[in-house]
């Protein structure tokens, strides 16, 4: 035992050295940190799960002691929690706390493409701020620092939030003590994201824009370590020399989180994700991602439903969301992530402590969220995050536990220093009590009491409640009388009396004696949340018309369908399709289904190839064009697919089952396209088209050269079709060095833009080229007939027409709109014969949509072909199959009805090139992914839920909670030329 | 003057004069989509000058001279059909600032007419010629008062011949009860919205004081407002949401506004019957849009014409939407997607000629294929509603004969030449 405390006093002795204060100080000292305190007679929750009765014992910053049967030294200051609860204080890894932001650097005015703020050694973008330091920007703001103890959050991982390589991050202690004391760890953390910030710079000017700038710096970075560069970039030495920091990245929805982690496995990073809250909403992906998380608890309030009008604009997600996010925390833990919560954002942290209890988490998942995951993720575990011996002192006294309804901070110690938010002698008075017979007084939070005299008499009015004394005043029979009461514990009082003020005389003091707390009704903690499985409401996507559960494949035999076979066979009658294993098994009169395989009656149906899509914008997310500069070949429409765009399930419905999703025409070489599948319900990565080979989009015009972007945008080049030529030539070149410099020089800088221009030299990579005027289309082509490649497609082509026979000279393929024109210059001579003559010159020719509404009546228009000039309608259906399908290079999977060929099959009630034609069944890889017979009670189960959330939220409201403003996510509808923020409409 | 006395047989009961000067056409044999929702099949039409003077079935027979018989049998015969509110002969090209004369700067505009700056010489008109549109309203478009539309012809010399009713109607456009939050990228509600409509409805209070005084100083605007309340002039009341439609139609009759007429509408089915109790009439958005809502049924467009006319509800299809001129050749194609989803054919065919008629106010002259009728039709050698055998022969705008050619046939036909000579 002597030992014990010999050892116990070493152990003092050494905390108080490290204590010492490094600075010079003028003045008396009083620094009462160092002293010895004991707080007694508490629950202390030392760590999540472990919890004792007894005293804790603090020194210098530290904890030194803590337990039942802790012997108190002399010297200690003793505080007794009265029964209180003692929680280690949290951590929020997500804070933004004490740093002021630097002043910006950008040059007022202009459209800034190349950096001008002239700070030559970093490197060329100004969204990679690697050298920034949370260190470089923080001081100490008590009155921040005081908000958040009162929350419960003891420490921060403070970060500036701005740029896309934002530099390090330090944690910081909220004591009022000097920066010296509270900076824990300068440099504890690297932050990153996809949002450029402040950067004035127009590159990147979106996500996918983001991603491949982030991924060319890590590269760059990677290079410039290995090899010794003959120039300074200081940003690249900043992020080496972050290399083993825990890396942080800071996403706004559970896609781009997704990106993120793909983006950091790529170069074995393991990015810790600042979340969105929504990531239940992709739960399988999320969990395959292996990611830790760290997520807000800031839920939104429920929607205001009392407009039905209005209600009716609240999008059927945001009311699940708004149901839904709480459960957050518990499908994360539920399928295995390491997830940490951020109280960042959250006004009232034990309201939405009780609301996650709610949802059926425990308190010691909820203390480890907030203390030692945390801890642990930014490796700080031996140092903070729980209240064992040797820990920092940082903890707070709360009047009860953490999942309970209704708490209050008492106190709060961080780095030993003690902040009083309340008395801990103040006690709790609110609620009902009993008084003689049966008479019963309400005291409310608000001040509020209601005494209800003889069963009927009710009398309201406001309690004053100081020093531990009730009082309220109250008249009965005009007569005044005073209600005194002395508090003595949590709902206990003592010399309860009532008198008449001015006389003294005590009246009904008799009936009011007794003052005792009512049995607390139902101590329900929950409401009717009881029942609700989170999990059961969970939609594959989550969005209108996902799937309850992910779909697998089907096996069916089609019976008796008129079928388009678009090969050699013709359009046969009354023919038998069977679909297994997801393809084409067997086309043939009166097949036999084999077991198992459900029997489809097509009598009086027609059978068609899936639609295949050119040129698609939907399913994409945060921006379809890189607009900041005229070549961006570096980006990938892949990197941003949103699997969750509802104009993919209306596409289905459609007859549409397979798209090109092209970067759009801002520039003059635009962004690798992405091909997908209309996978509804399967994620962004399952949606790509297993092997399909690359594409790019190119664009010339009047888009590329800014003709219709207003007076301002007039400084990027080109700003004429002749600039346009140049710019092509000056990239093939310079891919053409690059090529050659790698061949000799394994150690050349990987350059994401001219890795892909060198695949399209190479013919590794196709180019659908957006285009509209005659001279540009031959142009385009004397250029890849001089650099040594073909031009793949011409996309939009309005002027092929003019040109047709030297389109089928060069090779070219031909995807054309059926009939627009007369929006812009360029399409003045637009005919709606252009993929008539087309067809007839023996260019391969597909009818596009660019428009999510015209995606899905791609065979209305195919069938204007028929009117335009066209003669053949198998030819014309073709123009949105097979066709479509051979331009993709896809020819020998899809677009056709072949055997062996994928089973993307559309069932018509009509002939399919036919205004009336409407979509009986869509089949993707032989999932029946759209099924009009069950349309009806599909959107009658919507409106079902619809309502449900809307009397669940008109019922919180009902009982005073408060209410938000009605809000509905859009579905952003990208054409060829959307910027994003800026729409300029055109294609 | 030799005047010859007709009476129809079956069809009409009016009498008619024709002069011995008119020349009288019989076309006999054609499918006949009368435009008021009746088909004839194989039946017959007589027209003298501009007028139509006599329609009968196929066992029926004209008492009268026939100058010119003409033969179409086996083809259909429509009304010529009508876009409502497009800026059709305002706008060449949409992206060039020069071309475009449908939009005046500032927010309220009700003195701005659209039919002083239609051009007869737009290259886009005979695109619409070529699939059936024979008259146009012609629009103006942006703030809250965009100004006055003026229904048109599609073929004419100048605006002054083109003109079938000038000044039909007054566009205004309602606030929106919801709008984008950029920061949020969310729609958020309006909560500018009942000042807006405020603001919106002064007008028409000051506009009504203004009519009613002895009209001394000039006020452009406030005059412009002339026959809203006590005449012809329709209000056209573009939004496509229900709470602002059911507001509006409150406020305005209130306000003592005759002919009000939704445009938009894409709410309208959830309240049909309300729409059709009140005869409110609706030109519906186009068909060929993305539904409001992500849980409405992927089809909730398609299906909207159906639901109207279930309710009885008068509404005339339109190209509201994209491409606001040139759109409006896909509007036959449009009616035939609604048929598809339910529209009752003749109902599709009125909702394109009689019905938008009705609705700006020609309807005694123009929309169907009646005795005493403008002589504006189409002859199609088959069903205009499908692409696949879309193709109008044939189209008279009061009884003269359409020049069918246009530019695009024109390119078509020199490029093909062209084609040939590499070959």
């Amino acid at each position: 035992m002597k030992i014990r405390i010999c050892l116990l006093f070493l152990f003092l002795f050494s905390l108080l050295m490290q204590a010492q204060d490094l600075a010079s100080r003028e003045g008396i000292q009083d620094n009462r940190r160092n002293l010895t305190y004991a707080i007694t007679n508490a629950t202390i929750v030392v760590a999540p799960g472990e919890r004792v009765e007894g005293t804790l014992l603090v020194a210098a910053g530290k904890i030194v002691a803590v337990g039942n049967t802790v012997a108190i030294p002399k010297h200690a200051v003793v505080i007794d929690a009265q029964k209180k609860f003692i929680y280690p204080s949290f951590i929020d890894l997500n804070s933004n706390y004490g740093l002021t932001p630097p002043e910006s650097t950008s040059k007022s005015g202009g459209v800034e493409y190349e950096r001008n703020d002239g700070k030559s050694a970093f490197g060329w973008n100004r969204a990679i701020r690697a050298d920034q330091a949370a260190t470089a920007l923080y001081s100490h703001n008590e009155k921040a620092a005081t908000e958040l103890r009162a929350q419960g959050v003891g420490v921060v991982l403070s970060h500036h939030k701005d740029g896309i390589a934002r530099g390090t991050g330090s944690v910081l202690a909220l004591a009022n003590l000097s920066e010296q004391h509270a900076l824990l760890r300068p440099k504890a953390a690297t932050f990153f994201s996809f949002d450029k910030g402040s950067s004035s710079q127009q590159y990147p000017s979106s996500q996918m824009g983001s991603i491949a700038l982030l991924r060319q710096t890590f590269l760059d970075a990677q290079w410039y370590q290995k090899n010794k560069s003959t120039t300074t970039n200081l940003h690249l030495e900043a992020l080496n020399a972050q290399d083993k920091l825990p890396h942080f990245f800071d996403s706004p929805d559970k896609l781009t989180s997704l990106r993120a982690v793909r983006l950091g496995n790529e170069f074995q990073k393991k990015f810790i994700i600042l979340g969105s809250g929504d990531e239940y909403q992709a739960l399988k992906d999320i969990q395959s991602a292996k990611a830790a998380f760290v997520i807000p608890m800031n839920f939104q309030d429920a929607p205001d439903v009392s407009d039905p009008f209005l209600a009716r604009e609240i999008g059927l997600r945001d009311l699940k969301h708004w149901e839904l996010a709480p459960y957050n925390f518990k499908a994360l833990l539920d399928n295995g992530v390491t997830v940490a919560l951020s109280p960042n954002g959250t006004k009232k942290l034990f309201e939405a402590l009780n609301t996650l209890a709610e949802t059926g988490v425990s308190e010691t998942q909820l203390l480890a969220a907030l203390t030692t995951t945390p801890a642990s993720l930014i490796q700080m575990e031996k140092e903070i995050g729980t209240l064992k011996p040797g820990m920092r002192a940082n903890f707070f006294i709360a009047g009860d536990s953490l999942t309970a309804k209704k708490n209050e901070i008492f106190e709060h110690w961080v780095l030993g220093e003690r902040h009083i938010h309340t008395s801990l002698d103040k006690f709790d008075i609110t609620g009902t009590y009993r008084l003689n017979g049966s008479d019963t007084l309400v005291l409310g939070q608000d001040k509020s009491f209601q005494l209800t005299l003889r069963d009927s008499l009710a009398i309201k009015g406001k309690y004053t409640f100081k020093n531990n004394k009730l009082r309220f005043q109250y008249a009965v029979e005009n007569e005044t009388f005073l209600f005194e009461a002395t508090a003595i514990g949590d709902r206990a009082f003592a010399s309860v009396l009532a008198y008449q003020p001015l006389s003294g005389k005590p009246n009904l003091t008799q009936t009011l004696a007794n003052l005792a707390p009512a049995a607390e009704k139902d101590k329900k903690t929950t409401e009717g949340n009881d029942d609700f499985d989170y999990k059961t409401a969970l939609w594959y996507p989550f969005q209108a018309f996902g799937h309850e559960q992910r779909q697998d494949f089907g096996n069916y035999l089609i019976k008796n369908a008129t079928v388009w076979t678009l090969e050699a066979e013709g359009v046969l009658d009354t023919t038998d399709v069977l679909i297994a294993n997801g393809k084409i098994a067997r086309v043939g009169k009166a097949l036999k289904a084999p077991k198992g395989y459900t029997e489809i009656d097509a009598i009086g149906l027609h059978l068609t190839p899936g639609m295949i899509d050119e040129h698609s914008h939907i399913a994409i997310s945060r921006g379809v064009n890189e607009s900041g500069s005229s070549s961006s070949a570096e980006v990938r429409i892949g990197d941003v697919i949103n699997p969750e765009d509802i104009n993919i399930y209306r596409q289905l419905a459609g007859g549409t089952t397979a798209s090109q999703l092209l970067h759009g025409s801002a520039n003059t070489i635009g962004g690798q396209s992405a091909l997908v599948k209309l996978r509804w319900g399967k994620s962004a990565e399952e949606m790509k088209i297993e092997n399909a080979p690359g594409y790019i989009k190119f664009a010339l015009g009047e888009n590329v050269k800014q003709s219709n972007w207003g007076d301002r945008m007039r400084v990027r080049y080109p700003q004429s079709r002749m600039g346009v030529e140049q710019v092509l030539y000056q990239s093939f070149m310079k891919a053409e060095a690059y090529g050659a410099e790698k061949k000799k020089n394994p150690n050349t800088r990987v350059d994401l833009e001219m890795e892909t221009l060198l695949e399209i030299l190479e013919s590794r990579r196709f180019i659908s080229c957006h285009s509209y005027v005659q001279s540009e289309i031959n142009m385009l082509m004397h250029v890849a007939d001089s650099m040594g490649f073909t031009v793949n497609t011409f996309t939009h082509v309005l002027e092929g027409y003019k040109v047709a026979a030297k389109l089928r000279k060069h090779g070219a393929a031909a995807s054309t709109f059926s009939d627009w024109w007369a929006y812009k210059m360029e399409v003045n001579e637009a005919i709606p014969f252009n993929a008539a003559i087309l067809t007839k010159a023996g260019v391969v020719t597909a009818i596009n949509s660019d428009d999510a509404e015209m995606g899905r009546r791609l065979n209305q228009e195919a069938g204007k072909v028929m009117r335009y000039g066209g003669d053949d309608e198998v030819e014309a259906l073709k123009t949105v199959t097979l066709n479509p399908a051979k331009m993709l290079r896809l020819e020998e999977r899809i677009g056709s009805i072949k055997v062996r060929k994928d089973a993307d099959l559309v069932l018509w009630d009509a002939h399919p090139l036919s205004s009336y034609a409407k979509v009986q069944k869509t089949f993707v890889d032989g999932q029946l992914l759209f099924d009009r017979s069950q349309q009806e009670a599909a959107v009658a189960a919507m409106r079902k839920e619809r309502e449900r959330l809307i009397a669940k939220a008109q019922q919180a409201a009902n009982g005073g909670k408060p209410i938000a403003q009605p809000e509905s996510e859009i579905d952003n509808e990208y054409h060829c030329d959307t910027l994003e923020e800026i729409h300029f409409h055109g294609h | 003057m030799d005047i010859k006395k007709i009476l129809t047989p079956a069809l009409c009961a009016f009498s008619f004069v024709v002069t011995a000067q008119s020349v009288t056409k019989m076309f006999s044999g054609a499918d006949i989509h009368v435009g008021n929702g009746d088909f004839i099949a194989k039946g017959k039409v007589v027209t003298a000058d501009q007028k139509i003077i006599w329609v009968g079935r196929s066992d029926e027979n004209p008492e009268m001279r026939i100058d010119e018989m003409h033969d179409v049998t086996g083809k259909h015969i429509y009304p010529g059909f009508i876009a409502p509110v497009t800026a059709v002969g305002l706008v060449e090209v949409e992206a060039v600032r020069a071309t475009v004369d449908n939009q005046e700067v500032g927010d309220q505009n009700p003195n701005a007419r659209a039919l002083i700056a239609y051009n007869t010489d737009s290259r886009v008109l005979p695109t619409l010629i070529y699939n059936g549109i024979l008259i146009g309203q012609s629009t103006p478009e942006g703030g809250t008062i965009s100004g006055q539309s003026s229904v048109m012809r599609l073929q004419a010399w100048n605006w002054e011949d083109a003109v079938i009713k000038a000044d039909d109607g007054m566009h205004i456009n309602w606030p929106n009860t919801m709008k984008f939050d950029y920061k949020k990228r969310k729609l958020v509600a309006n909560e500018e919205y009942p000042k807006q409509v405020t603001n919106l409805l002064n007008t028409f209070a000051a506009a009504k004081a203004y009519l009613e005084g002895d009209r001394k100083e000039v006020n452009l605007k406030l005059a412009a407002f002339d026959g809203v309340f006590d005449g012809d002039k329709r209000v056209y009341v573009q939004t496509n949401k229900a709470a602002a439609m059911l507001e509006a139609i409150r406020e305005l009759k209130q306000l003592g506004v005759r002919h009000i007429v939704l445009v938009g509408a894409a709410d309208a089915p959830m309240i049909a019957d309300y729409l059709a109790d009140n005869q409110i009439p609706v030109i519906l958005r186009r068909p060929h849009e993305l539904p409001s809502y992500s849980d409405d049924a992927t089809d909730a467009s398609y299906g909207a014409p159906a639901l109207l006319d279930e309710a009885g509800v008068v509404f005339a299809l339109s190209n509201i939407g994209r491409m606001p001129v040139m759109g409006n050749r896909n509007l036959p194609f449009m009616a035939g997607t609604a048929i598809g989803h339910g529209l009752d054919y003749e109902a599709a065919v009125r909702a394109l000629t009689l019905h938008p008629a009705t609705i700006m106010g020609i309807e005694k002259n123009y929309g169907s294929i009646q005795v005493d009728k403008s002589a504006t039709f189409l002859i199609a050698s088959g069903d205009l509603f499908d692409m696949r055998s879309h193709h109008v022969e044939a189209a008279y705008i009061d009884g003269k004969s359409v020049d069918m050619e246009n530019w695009q046939e024109q390119l078509f036909d020199k490029y093909m030449k062209h084609l040939e000579s590499e070959n």
